[in-house]
């Protein structure tokens, strides 16, 4: 039996960009998320990604696209050529780019779709490629040319080949320093531009207005025109890394500078001046992400509540510490008489009697250091998945016997000063008000002698200091495989996306690396990798799960800064049961250790039988649904306790409607409005009469939109 | 003019409605009958008006209940208490004996914390009961089989979020429910309701995953006001009002901007109705204390059930909330917040008198988790079983249901430092109430709390603990 044209046909390119293999997910850079990588698009700018075939090869421009084939050469393109039969095989030859990946398919009638016959791995330079497969009964064939990323780092094996990166290896050549997206990214956005190793030279390219704005949604409170010129200047990693080097302001100075009367609110106007105005946006974001992380709440009626420099200083743990150490963030809430207010581990005392106690450790630090802040109840995978034992059960980090032997390191931790500010002779010595301003102590006297069983394994004898092995228990719990995957997860939720891939929460695990070494991890390393992934920049693929819902705070703050609320008095009030009330949360006020918010909340309908997720929504009751809007409106409409706007440059355009909305639209949603949306807003612009109401209508109805509601 | 004139007369001519379940069919061939003929019309059976509402106290981070209803006989009780809480345990003098001592050959006498007059007063006539030492379960277990790792338990056992999920979702084997018992139980319910933007689940303590998941939705309101959004409907705001609507509406290919028009789009439309409602009622007569928490969520509960009828309810469900019960320390603080659970649920119950509704609303508590025993200081840990108390005109009153375990540390339910092992499981409890609400004994084994029988035989042997009046 002889093959005939009717049962081999050939393809030569078919559009298929997403490589099957199980696991391995396919990373590009691709930031308009039309599927195909910006390095092809910035060598061809000029060819038209469609059905068009520029040098009549034969090949579409978006076929080739996808082949990373030259849409202007005629002679590059994928050609398979005709196969040839071998008894009872098939030998198909092609031309390879170096750095795709291959599948040679037929069609299966039965199922109506293709089955795979043979995948070819990328090559590093172009070649002929061969393979055979077994004729069988003939058929359809074809072939595909495809992406992969091997190495997981969000960068193709074809784009790797460009730059001179490995596929085998996701950062660098020895597995160091940044990831290989990252230096991609930045060889994009340096002045020299990228030349490849094809020969083609790709100019610098930096942030356009819109990606800048829309990147600035995820990395401060909200983009103005001057934070997005300055993105634009510099780029996306530029700016992240310009942003480690700014002076720190802190919550306690800003709470100096707003020169308001002394009040329980000086607190939360301090924040709310830092989220408005402070220049180190990126520190203020990530202290805020680990307010929600590291939790305490600070309402009034407490001798932590009702003193508000004593809230300042705990917060500033995360102001300073922001582009620190985990490591030491952790150490110093551990010692935060604040924590130890809040989780009552401050004057923990040892068990009365080493026998038969009728008194125990207080196991509450304890149990949240390891659920809350560190580990998590389940083994996870450096990629976030729960392990799971040989029945096929959850793995638990821990059991409450850990808890009950963790809960002894904890004891004997007291004030190291009494009667503001003077040394502490004592664990028992009474403590006042600004006492709390200092790191605790662990006196011996009151902490548990003996050996101790902790977390992961790790013994202690019983002849080592409280001080030591306190010390011990936060190495034991750094070292712990499940805290990258652990923490990355919460913070990707709070910058990027509520549901990230198992291939984006492994890259950002991996920048932890392993504490055990004695490697100090890096935050700011760890921030710059959430924001400046593939899956956090470029587009969403169509996939209807990207993004997240904004806290509402932070979208609330967005307005603020993007239309310089209270910009003449330079005094900052939030007037903050109001808004804590309209939003359902405001930082430090969680209703409990768990935050406004549970990490997998998962909102009924679609999201809980798809098994994701929108922590933001557990917010969403009608009544803050409504209230929320309503402050939106009352604050746009008047200039209430919170002062007003700023409207200088919207009043300009308010006799062009279209190009009054594609500003606010700029500067709240990063030029996402749909086109259905803006026209919307269009008609309600139009149909006010003057000018001032024109630009509130504005104003408010992009805040209220879905594009302002959900980042993506 | 009040729309509901005409319906409250009528029900005050027939009288207090009947405790039992509506007449002794289940509830499926009541819905039938509904829907052949067309109407919700049982309150025309002569059994008054027929309404059912659970409302569910959550008192969240885990009420020390030991130190609510404990021990106070001299010759065992007390003494086993003394010795157990030690530096927490409270004077003899600080409870009030109440009920007859526990049965032979117990014969203990339980005392109820003395900063709970109201709640003892409801248990001395008859509204109110506890259930003892109730908690989170899979299935019966032995101190011997979790000790040697053979017992099926509710995962995250002594964690806040775990157990607050599997006491609201009875489904402790299970970390990503999918829906509360509450829902599920409105789910079998909802059709007796009429039509309404309002769900019949309402949370006055924000979304919570006990009245989830069903078809029927959680319409989640703080104590204040419902809101509307500023101007709305108002002349002024009409452009406005119609691009937000058109944005409301529009078709998103983003789940998460689906999901949030969804919502808010349903609470503009609850919102309207709710309010309406509201407004068409006589204020509510009955004093609530304007500085009590939990009593200013119970006086908007109580406002909306006395708006059922233009809201077009037959049956609902309530959600209210009371934080601050993870007393590590400060367990000197726990009595005042009794008090204060005691003082609205006491105005609560008479709201209901007031209302003629004290027979058709049962309101029941519900917490993570009972505390250790033993005490790291001034303050407890948290442990497992704990007890419970309901509150209604149908509540088989003044007894104590479930067994009262002994305080002795180290007996056969202590798993260390008095954490009890629960002798009553959380399916028991929901059991009772969901028969009361009218669920039939096959729904309530198979959809409300699947894991009942493991513990009970609903269809051979009825209710699992009988707390409930059936006459």
């Amino acid at each position: 039996m002889s093959l005939s044209i009717w049962d081999l046909m050939k393809i030569r390119v078919a559009a298929i960009a997403i490589f099957v293999l199980p696991s391995i997910a396919v990373g590009s850079i691709d930031f308009n998320g039309n599927g195909v990588s910006e390095f092809w698009e910035f060598q061809y700018p000029e060819a038209e990604l469609s059905d068009a075939d520029s040098d009549s090869d034969g090949i579409s421009n978006n076929a080739e696209g996808i082949a990373g084939t030259d849409p202007h050469d005629p002679t590059s393109l994928l050609f398979l050529e005709n196969p040839v039969l071998d008894g009872e095989k098939v030998h198909f030859r092609w031309s390879a780019e170096a750095g795709k990946a291959y599948r040679i398919e037929r069609w299966n009638p039965l199922v109506e779709g293709w089955a795979e016959l043979a995948s070819v791995l990328p090559l590093n330079v172009a070649a002929i490629q061969t393979v055979t497969v077994d004729r069988s009964d003939g058929g359809i064939f074809r072939l595909v040319s495809a992406d992969i990323d091997m190495d997981g780092d969000g960068l193709s094996a074809w784009e790797e080949v460009l730059i001179g990166t490995s596929d085998e290896s996701a950062a660098g050549v020895d597995g160091s320093g940044e990831g290989d997206f990252l230096t991609a990214l930045r060889a994009l956005e340096s002045e020299e531009g990228v030349l490849l190793s094809n020969g083609a030279k790709l100019n610098q390219r930096l942030p356009n207005k819109k990606d800048a704005a829309r990147f600035l949604l995820k990395a401060s409170f909200g983009p103005t025109d001057e934070s997005i010129e300055e993105v634009m200047a510099m780029g996306l990693a530029g700016w992240v890394d310009h942003q480690a080097t700014i002076p720190l302001t802190r919550l306690q100075t800003s709470i100096a500078r707003n020169s308001l009367s002394i009040n329980s609110s000086r607190g939360r106007d301090g924040w709310w001046r830092s989220a408005n105005i402070a220049p180190d946006q990126l520190r203020q974001r990530i202290a805020y992400a680990l307010s929600q992380i590291l939790v305490v709440n600070c309402e009034g009626g407490s001798v932590i509540g009702d003193n508000y420099i004593t809230q300042a200083r705990y917060y500033d743990i995360f102001t300073a510490g922001a582009f620190g150490s985990y490591r030491d963030i952790l150490e110093k809430v551990t010692y935060s008489p604040v924590m130890g207010f809040y989780l009552s581990h401050l004057n923990n005392r040892k068990s009365d009697d080493p026998v038969n106690p009728t008194r125990f450790p207080d196991e509450n630090f304890a149990r949240e250091i390891m659920q809350l802040f560190t580990i998590g109840l389940w083994e996870l995978d450096l990629d976030g998945t729960r392990k799971l034992d040989e029945n096929g059960s959850l793995i638990p980090t821990y059991d409450n016997e850990t808890i009950t032997e963790m809960a002894k390191v904890f004891t004997g931790m007291s004030h190291s000063t009494t009667n503001n500010g003077r040394a502490a002779t004592s664990f028992h010595n009474v403590a006042r008000g600004n006492d709390y301003f200092y790191k605790m102590k662990v006196w011996d006297e009151e902490h548990e002698p003996g050996p101790k069983f902790l977390i992961n394994g790790v013994e202690l004898d019983g002849m080592q200091t409280g001080e030591e092995e306190v010390q011990a228990a936060l190495n034991a719990l750094m070292s712990h495989s499940s805290l990258p995957p652990f923490l990355s997860r919460l913070l990707i939720q709070r910058f990027t996306s509520s549901n990230p891939s198992p291939a984006y929460l492994a890259r950002v695990s991996r920048v932890w690396g392993d504490d055990s070494s004695g490697e100090v991890t890096d935050l700011g390393e760890v921030i710059k990798a959430i924001l400046l992934d593939p899956e956090a920049l470029n587009g969403s693929f169509g996939n209807q799960f990207s993004g997240k819902v904004r806290e509402p705070i932070i979208r609330y703050a967005s307005l603020a800064r993007a239309f310089n609320l209270a910009s003449e008095s330079g005094k900052y009030s939030t007037n903050q049961p109001l808004l804590n009330d309209d939003f359902g949360q405001f930082p430090m006020l969680s209703p409990s250790v768990f935050n406004f918010y549970l990490p997998d909340f998962a909102p009924e309908g679609e999201f809980r039988r798809s098994g994701m997720v929108s922590p933001e929504l557990q917010l969403a009751s009608l009544s803050q649904m409504l209230r929320s809007d309503s402050r939106f409106a009352a604050s746009v409409e008047e200039s209430g306790v919170l002062g007003s706007f700023d409207l200088t440059r919207e009043l300009a355009l308010a006799n062009n409607p279209g190009v009054l909305i594609d500003r606010v639209d700029l500067l709240m949603t990063g030029g996402r409005l749909r086109a259905e949306t803006k026209s919307f807003i269009l008609n309600a612009v139009q149909s006010e009469v003057t000018d001032l109401e024109k630009v509130r209508t504005a104003i408010y109805l992009v805040s209220q939109s879905m594009e302002c509601v959900v980042l993506n | 003019m009040r729309r509901n004139q005409q319906y409250v007369s009528r029900r005050r001519f027939l009288g207090q409605a009947s405790c039992s379940a509506i007449g002794s069919t289940s509830l499926l061939s009541s819905l039938i009958n509904l829907r052949l003929t067309g109407s919700l019309a049982a309150a025309d059976t002569g059994e008054g008006e027929d309404y059912k509402a659970l409302v569910c106290v959550f008192l969240a981070g885990g009420n020390d209940s030991f130190n609510m209803l404990a021990p106070v006989d001299s010759s065992q009780g007390y003494p086993e208490y003394l010795a157990a809480r030690a530096e927490v345990a409270l004077p003899q003098a600080n409870f009030t004996p109440i009920g007859d001592p526990l049965p032979s050959p117990d014969g203990r006498t339980l005392g109820l914390n003395a900063e709970m007059p109201e709640l003892k007063a409801l248990f001395d006539s008859g509204k109110a009961s506890f259930i003892n030492n109730v908690g989170t379960l899979v299935e019966p277990v032995t101190k011997l089989e979790i000790q040697n790792q053979s017992a099926k338990l509710p995962l995250g056992l002594y964690s806040h979020s775990d157990q607050q999920l599997h006491w609201q979702s009875g489904l402790p084997r299970n970390r990503s429910p999918l829906n509360g018992w509450g829902g599920r139980l409105a789910e079998l319910l909802d059709d007796l309701n009429g039509e309404s933007q309002v769900s019949m689940n309402i949370s006055l303590a924000g979304m919570n995953l006990f009245q989830s998941g069903g078809s029927t939705s959680v319409l989640t309101r703080g104590p204040a006001n419902v809101p509307e959004i500023r101007l709305w409907n108002r002349w002024v705001y009409r452009h406005k009002q119609q691009a937000q609507e058109s944005i409301l509406n529009a078709e998103y290919q983003n789940a998460f901007e689906r999901s949030f028009a969804a919502t808010k789009r349903a609470a503009i439309a609850a919102s309207a109705e709710y309010r309406a409602a509201l407004e068409a009622q006589d204020p509510i007569v009955t004093e609530f204390n304007s500085t009590n928490r939990l009593a200013g969520q119970l006086k908007a509960v109580a406002e909306t059930i006395s708006a059922r009828g233009p809201l077009a309810k037959k049956r609902q469900t309530f959600f209210v909330e009371l934080g601050g019960w993870d007393h590590h320390n400060g367990l000197q603080d726990h009595p005042a917040m009794l008090g204060q659970v005691s003082e609205a649920v006491g105005q609560f119950h008479q709201a209901m008198v007031d209302l003629e509704l004290e027979n058709q609303v049962t309101l029941f508590t519900a917490s993570d988790f009972g505390r250790t025993l033993t005490p790291n200081g001034n303050g407890t840990d948290h442990a497992w079983g704990g007890h419970q108390f309901v509150v209604g005109g149908c509540v088989d009153g003044g007894k104590f249901f479930g067994d009262y375990p002994s305080l002795e540390l180290g007996n056969n339910l202590d798993t260390g430092r008095g954490r009890f092992i629960p002798t009553t499981s959380v399916d028991q409890y929901v059991a009772d109430l969901s028969l009361w609400m009218g669920v039939s004994p096959t729904n309530v084994r198979d959809l409300v709390v699947p894991n009942l029988a493991n513990f009970h035989d609903v269809l051979q042997d009825g209710a699992p603990l009988g707390f409930m009046k059936t006459e």
